[in-house]
């Protein structure tokens, strides 16, 4: 049997016991999709017991990848990697929900999710000298969210890490045509994007989501990358980083993104860094490390089911609300976007960072 | 096809809220009820609803409730579908009433010295538990279920918790229920019936298992978080020693929170894991891996049942203790000096630390089972101290030929004590696994008959007991009867179940 049938089987004579921690359940509050229940419905389909319909496929998309469920499951049940392997037989089949196809479309028309050439957005905003050369050995990858809704944080970055920038003209890693399930052009991306990426020895990136993609799913698409990747986080922490000034600053709420936190387990660094410019730890969500609660940005969700997306944000940003925080500070830029939708003031990492920083040495120069 | 009263439904709640496509048709079609689950291996078809619906108000239901009573299509509650007796198995067919849009908690509130909350009926009991452990209480009540199971389902079914010596079960700490009747009246809360003036709502509904009423919220009595906890494990050389300290330490009025007597068999798993120290707490990255040695173990439950008590009589009690802190030890002294007249080795505090880091642990064990060619389920029943030992040996007497018999002795009250048996079988065909485990549950249920003892302590009567709960409730069941007629005449609440007829 393969891997996704044994783990859909394995969920199939379950009692549900993960529901509890996946949003999208929580959300929309049906067993259908729990995790007990997408899983249940692919091994019916593949029993043949259900029909192959765009209905029943559609829950294989009712997912965030957030893995929430495979830290709840005492056998740490692999259930996205088994509904993504489902998804790939929806889109080829196309059986996945009516907004994926065009999406993809959109996407393939200039390798990112927005709809226009992300480098030449870059290239207006930053000189030619802050991009990598042929000799640099490490440079920054802002990731197309980064570039698209976020372009301060990617020039606080360069100017924290005094990094160049990465100068290819594909900026998206394509995570998003794997989420869709389109199998096929998420590995041709995968393999023009390997061989840019290998001219480097270390890649940086504030995107978890495409740090992940890069260094794990080419992988198995056959295309492994020589170079190491690191978060922002974990470069700022290693040994020989920037130093950074300390300021008390207002209370902060720390939201662990999903593939930050459970994908890579980096738990503590932001924690630490937080801490070394306030001088306090940040204030915990009641949900946070492993049991953090998605963004609602992860797996598609936000194309494939908005509603659901949206129900799973405004959640999160309940519990912050509970925090009683005054900002919210993460290290995602696809949870930063989707916190800022609905209102709350959320900054990245790097923004946050950099600016204690520059108000602690502004307040400096005026004394 | 859709059924000619869909539109009906979708007029009265939303398009949205209502769901005929196969696949929520039949992920609705089964509970936990492992019988269901080998007829699931045997590939037979379940019973399915026709619609599924997913009400987000009392009004919704009402609405439900009339097309229902219009149509004479049956409405089956739904909680989480956690219930292992086909409790929301729709065998007639009709409307699941999924109520888990009914998430609301209230805040806590004050009355008298003492605190209470009202929670809707669809939260789910993990989330119901965390949400006022960070208010600083706890409802005290922990069922293995916790992480799958709701409010509604708790009091559908009379759940019990394994903190259930000091806190009681959930009957105990309802204060009030709202209750939607099949009518579409609503009974108010902690309110009367108006058709029986002389029952207490919590009385006539709690247990009830979506035959008489749809729970919509309920609120209940809560504690503040307790400050002090202190385990201890102690080993009997016989589970009848073990059994005369239980009843010694309930009936002194002592009030452990854990009481928890495994059988020689059970004491042997725990004592496996307790052992094991260096083990990952909790998660082990099994995934859906496949386990061969459980079949094989399996193959002759009987010698290796006789093998594993030959080797060890030993009982392991678990004991926990709860509250003000000298209070706490104050108790556990009092309760060691019960356990050492009879004999009891004082294994210190680390097989209850051990039990409590791993109290959910057990039910992952399940699927594991099932997806490796064994089936398990459970039986639990209850009596009198007087009783309890024939219950014991008569059960274990009809189980052992067929099934991997292990028990545990929890929920324990002055009264009596509960008995909680786990079968283990290996798979050896679909229909004979069937028919296998159609004996077992006929033979135990005639033990417990013939005993005295009830057919269920906490897991409801559903489908799979229904037949043989005429004979336990005996002249009362005409009663039970009359009530359903007067509050459901429509017979549209659940039908096939608790014995109730068709
Ligand atoms: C692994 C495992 C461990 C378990 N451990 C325990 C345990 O320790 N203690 C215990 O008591 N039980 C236990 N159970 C049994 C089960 O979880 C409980 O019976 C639970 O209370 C059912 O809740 P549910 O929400 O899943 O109900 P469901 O399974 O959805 O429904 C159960 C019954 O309640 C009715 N019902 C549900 N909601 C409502 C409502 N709002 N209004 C009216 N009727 C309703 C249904 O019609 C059905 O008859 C366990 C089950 C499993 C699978
Ligand atoms: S992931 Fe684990 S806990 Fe969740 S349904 Fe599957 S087997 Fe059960």
């Amino acid at each position: 049997m393969k891997e996704h049938e044994q783990a859909t089987a394995l969920c199939s004579f379950c009692p549900k016991l993960c529901r509890y921690s996946c949003p999208v359940a929580d959300a929309d509050r049906n067993e259908a999709v729990t995790p007990w229940g997408k899983m249940t419905a692919m091994k019916r389909v593949e029993d043949k017991e259900l029909p192959m319909t765009p209905e029943t496929m559609g829950l294989a998309y009712k997912c965030l990848n957030c893995r929430a469920s495979e830290f709840a499951c005492e056998h740490a049940n692999p259930v996205s990697p088994a509904l993504d392997a489902y998804r790939v037989r929806a889109f080829k089949a196309d059986m996945a929900p009516a907004a994926v196809a065009p999406f993809c479309e959109k996407f393939r028309r200039h390798n990112n999710p927005y709809g226009r050439d992300l480098l030449p957005v870059l290239q207006r905003r930053f000189p030619p000298a802050q991009f990598a050369g042929a000799d640099a050995h490490t440079v920054y990858f802002p990731g197309c969210v980064e570039i698209a809704t976020d372009i301060a944080t990617t020039e606080k970055t360069l100017r924290l890490l005094d990094l160049p920038l990465y100068p290819e003209p594909i900026q998206c890693c394509g995570y998003p045509l794997f989420a869709a399930g389109d199998w096929q052009d998420f590995s041709e991306l995968a393999e023009v994007n390997r061989h840019a990426l290998n001219r480097y020895d270390r890649i940086v990136t504030g995107a978890p989501q495409c740090l992940y993609t890069m260094e794990t799913l080419y992988r198995s698409a056959g295309h492994r990358v020589r170079a190491r990747f690191q978060h922002v986080s974990e470069y700022l922490t290693s040994p020989g980083a920037p130093s950074l000034t300390r300021r008390g600053l207002g209370e902060v709420a720390y939201h662990d993104p999903c593939y930050l936190g459970r994908y890579r387990k980096t738990y503590e660094e932001p924690r630490r860094l937080i801490e070394r410019v306030s001088g306090k730890p940040p204030i915990e969500f009641l949900l946070n490390r492993e049991e953090g609660y998605c963004c609602g940005g992860g797996g598609l969700l936000p194309v494939s089911y908005p509603e659901t997306a949206d129900a799973i944000t405004k959640t999160r940003v309940a519990q912050f609300r509970e925090t009683g925080a005054e900002l919210l500070v993460t290290s995602c830029p696809t949870c930063v976007e989707r916190f800022r939708k609905f209102g709350v003031e959320a900054k990245s990492l790097v923004d946050y960072l950099v600016d204690a920083d520059e108000t602690k040495r502004k307040s400096l120069r005026r004394r | 096809m859709n059924p000619r009263w869909a539109k009906a439904l979708e007029s009265a709640l939303g398009k949205e809220r209502v769901a005929v496509d196969p696949a929520s048709r039949l992920l609705y079609a089964r509970d936990m009820m492992s019988g269901g689950l080998l007829e699931e291996k045997a590939r037979h078809e379940p019973h399915l609803p026709q619609a599924v619906c997913r009400p987000a108000s009392v009004s919704h239901i009402r609405g439900i409730l009339a097309v229902a009573r219009r149509h004479g299509v049956p409405v089956v509650p739904f909680g989480a579908g956690s219930g292992v007796s086909g409790g929301t198995n729709p065998v007639r067919g009709g409307i699941m009433l999924d109520l888990k849009s009914f998430t609301r908690l209230g805040p806590i509130e004050e009355r008298g010295g003492r605190f209470y909350v009202t929670a809707e009926s669809g939260i789910l009991g993990q989330h119901l538990e965390r949400d006022l452990n960070a208010r600083g209480f706890t409802l005290g009540h922990f069922p293995s279920s916790i992480l799958c199971a709701t409010v509604g389902g708790y009091l559908a079914c009379r759940s019990a918790g394994q903190l259930s010596s000091k806190y009681g079960k959930i009957e105990d700490m309802t204060d009030a229920v709202e209750v939607v009747l099949a009518s579409g009246e609503v009974v108010p809360f902690g309110g009367r019936l108006k058709k029986f003036p002389g029952l207490r709502p919590e009385d006539v509904f709690i247990g009830s298992e979506g035959c008489l009423g749809v729970f919509t919220r309920a609120r209940f009595r809560v504690f503040p978080l307790p400050p002090a906890t202190l385990y201890r494990g102690l080993s009997f050389r016989r589970v009848e020693d073990a059994l005369t300290a239980v009843r010694q330490i309930m009936q002194s009025g002592l009030r452990p929170a854990v009481v928890r007597l495994y059988d020689p068999v059970d004491s042997l798993l725990l004592k496996h894991g307790y052992k094991k120290k260096n083990r990952s707490r909790s998660r082990s990255k099994t995934g859906g891996r496949a386990d061969w040695h459980y079949p094989l173990l399996l193959s002759r439950p009987s010698l290796v049942q006789k093998l594993v008590e030959r080797a060890s009589s030993e009982a392991l009690l678990i004991l926990g203790f709860e509250g003000d802190a000298e209070l706490a030890r104050e108790m556990e002294r009092q309760a060691l000096r019960h356990a050492a007249t009879l004999r009891a080795k004082d294994l210190g505090p680390e097989p209850g630390q051990h039990w409590h880091d791993h109290r959910y642990s057990v039910s992952f064990k399940m699927p594991r089972l099932f997806a490796n060619g064994c089936y398990v389920d459970t039986i639990e029943t209850a009596t009198t101290w007087d009783n309890l030992q024939a219950l014991y040996d008569g059960m274990r007497e009809a189980l052992m030929r067929r099934v991997l018999v292990l028990a545990h002795f929890s929920h324990a009250y002055p009264e009596g004590c509960s008995i909680y048996f786990t079968v283990v079988g290996k798979c050896r065909g679909p229909e004979e696994d069937l028919k296998t485990y159609g004996e077992i549950w006929h033979d135990a249920m005639e033990v417990c008959l013939g005993l005295g003892a009830t057919i269920s302590h906490h897991h409801g009567i559903g489908l799979l007991k229904a037949k043989f709960l005429p004979r336990e409730l005996g002249g009362a069941m005409p009663l039970f009867r009359d009530i359903k007629k007067g509050l459901d005449p429509w017979n549209i609440l659940n039908p096939g179940k608790m014995g109730l007829g068709s």
